[in-house]
């Protein structure tokens, strides 16, 4: 009884071994890194030093490591809405897009606007934008059963023809081939230091996902989202409205997503290209899944890929190791990490099963 | 550019192939209760496999063999994590699909020095038909059919013969339908799925071998493009049946030829034209699923 009482409350566990599951995923994914590297015959020790030191001891070093954290905080807080209320989103990409050239193409075609006015119409134009690419699938799964999964990528697809189409043929500034041209300074994103592209959507990004902490742990609406994720059939019965829940869900996701989007048009570029995001939605879904769909959590582990991101840049050029390297250690953390955490789920895990568990084991 | 049908139907065959060797590997996968929307993921990699298979040895069966052989490596490590280990299986599908697409550009530029394509390969032969290609108008999609196309159609004769006539069939249905009460019965449930997964890998590793030694002549980044959620729609449409899921990949195929045909053809531009195959699968899939819920008794 007493060691019971002893017991630290359960979310702070969950916590505690959310940050060993990571930890350890982290550590095994760089040997198993500095095993290819030495296949390669390179040196591992300064490979890590080139991607996960050098970039944090100069101050652009971190400016820069901020700035290419700050779009995989918005796409990993937009997987986390939907992946909170068990819905698989995968079209983050496409909402970003689309939220993206929303924010272009208000940002340059409004005149004469102080920025506090230019800057909400832009913001809300994007969410709006962003919502609506999810609305779709949201309402199809709900009225329909439809599975998300399939509509959500098909929906990437049709977006990023549709975007690049838009660009090429309405929004293209002269003389370039696939860009917008500049958006007006009154809708600027100010950067703290040019020109390492962190700017205040990363301020932004970190009250964001503060907010969402406080909704998911604080609120009804969190509870209810939480309930519904668990358990979809135990929350109707307990008369939520889960299907609700599942459309507004989806549409705060899609306008987090395209505030990603925006935030690298007004922010880092200042215009928006055609393909300019080298997979930022799919990042968002591995980053909230690392981060067990912990808005706080998603914070940290935006930054860790924020640093591999650039320290990746970083060993390009300095070794001859290429800049994708770094994406299979990536996916080798994403993998260890689910890994980790099913095991954990299932306490103790495959190596210590009980001998009772085997019959239900068998199925 | 005149449009003519045999070329049309010509190309809907050489679409329609992908799809289907994804889609009827991937049913066992579905039928015996093991989701895998890691079929996009496996067959980037396999492509990946048969196009360096065939680079460095110079003969596309070599290459066919690599890309079967990857199919069927990752396919074990989905089923491993799917059913031994127990991973949410489209968490796992995720974690195939992102980590492919990464792998599958470091691996590009690890063997061919190259970020975008590999450099061009021989592909598999392209063979004629007998008797089919004397049909007048037929000529020209059965004088010149790729080998894997026809390894399709028996694939899917052999996919029908295997689910409903054999014991193993009985058992992938039963598992998939109520693995406990097939386990009480004496099916070895998770052997059933295993090799039922492992099915549907050996049948992306094809797929994803037609693409890049007999679709093209090269791999390309990226260059699934959505086949293998397709293929998935195709499973769902052709409710769970080897033949059905050929028809749905032919429907597929339709769709593709004609986006291609089009292109160029018409005053829309092209990016809507090509967004034609993404737009019918997302209406079809919602129409299958709206029939299934009214026919289904609630």
């Amino acid at each position: 009884m007493d060691a019971d009482m002893k017991k630290p409350s359960e979310s702070v566990t969950r916590a505690r071994d959310s940050i060993l599951i990571v930890a350890i995923s982290f550590l095994i994914a760089l040997f198993v890194g500095a095993l290819i590297l030495l296949l390669q015959g390179e040196n591992p020790i300064e490979v890590y030093r080139y991607l996960l030191v050098d970039p944090l001891v100069s101050k652009n070093g971190l400016l820069k490591v901020l700035g290419k954290a700050t779009p995989l905080i918005f796409t990993g807080l937009a997987g986390t809405f939907a992946f909170r209320c068990n819905v698989f989103n995968i079209g983050l990409e496409g909402q970003l897009y689309a939220g993206a050239l929303t924010a272009a193409v208000l940002g340059y075609t409004l005149q004469g606007l102080p920025p506090w006015l230019h800057l909400s119409i832009c913001f809300a134009g994007a969410m709006i934008t962003g919502a609506a690419c999810a609305f779709i699938p949201a309402v199809l799964k709900v009225k329909f059963g439809v599975h998300e999964v399939i509509t959500t990528i098909m929906l990437n697809y049709i977006i990023s023809n549709i975007i690049s189409m838009l660009v090429i043929n309405y929004f293209r500034n002269p003389g370039e081939t696939a860009r917008t041209p500049y958006v007006l300074d009154s809708a600027r994103l100010t950067q703290f230091k040019l020109p390492e592209q962190a700017n205040w959507g990363l301020v932004i990004g970190v009250l964001l996902c503060i907010v969402a902490y406080w909704v998911f742990s604080r609120t009804v609406f969190g509870s209810h989202v939480d309930a519904a994720g668990k358990n979809l059939l135990a929350a109707r019965y307990s008369g939520i409205n889960a299907d609700r829940l599942v459309i507004i869900t989806m549409m705060l996701s899609g306008a987090v997503a395209a505030l990603g989007g925006l935030e690298r048009v007004l922010g880092a570029f200042g215009y928006m290209e055609v393909n300019f995001s080298p997979g930022f939605g799919y990042d968002g879904l591995v980053i909230c899944i690392i981060a067990r769909m912990n808005p706080l959590g998603v914070l940290i582990v935006a930054l860790l890929m924020g640093l591999m991101s650039y320290g990746g840049m970083n060993l390009n050029i300095m070794t001859t190791v290429p800049l994708e390297w770094v994406r299979i250690l990536t996916g080798l953390i994403f993998a260890f990490v689910v890994i980790g955490n099913t095991l954990l789920k299932q306490r103790g895990g495959i190596l210590f099963h009980k001998k009772s568990l085997q019959a239900e084991d068998a199925v | 550019m005149t449009i003519s049908i045999t070329s049309i139907l010509a190309r809907m065959f050489a679409s329609a192939t992908p799809i289907a060797l994804a889609g009827i590997g991937g049913l066992f996968g579905e039928r015996s209760g093991i989701s895998n929307i890691g079929l996009e993921g496996t067959m980037l990699l396999s492509a990946l496999a048969a196009a360096v298979g065939t680079h460095f040895s110079n003969d596309p069966w070599i290459g066919l063999t690599c890309g079967m052989v990857c199919g069927l490596l990752v396919s074990l490590l989905h089923a491993f994590l799917s059913i031994t280990v127990k991973v949410d299986q489209i968490v796992i599908g995720l974690v195939i699909n992102i980590f492919s697409a990464n792998a599958s550009v470091y691996l590009l530029s690890v063997f061919f020095r190259n970020k975008g394509a590999s450099p061009t390969i021989t592909k598999l032969p392209y063979v004629s038909i007998p008797f089919l290609r004397d049909i007048p108008g037929m000529s020209e999609i059965f004088s010149n059919i790729s080998v894997l196309t026809i390894l399709a159609v028996v694939i899917m004769l052999i996919a029908q013969f295997l689910l409903y006539q054999t014991r193993f069939g009985l058992h992938v249905i039963s598992a998939g339908q109520n693995a406990k009460a097939a386990f009480v019965m004496g099916v070895k449930v998770k052997r059933t799925q295993y090799l039922s997964v492992l099915i549907g890998g050996l049948c992306c590793g094809l797929a994803g071998s037609y693409l890049s030694i007999s679709y093209l002549n090269m791999f390309v980044k990226n260059m699934v493009s959505g086949r293998g959620f397709i293929a998935i729609a195709a499973i769902l449409i052709g409710r769970y049946n080897p033949v059905g899921v050929m028809l749905a990949s032919l429907f597929f195929g339709l769709a593709d030829a004609s986006q291609i045909a089009l292109q160029g053809t018409v005053s829309i531009p092209n990016e809507f034209v090509q967004s034609i195959p993404y737009v019918l699968t997302i209406l079809v899939v919602t129409v299958n699923e709206w029939r299934t819920r009214k026919l289904s008794p609630v």
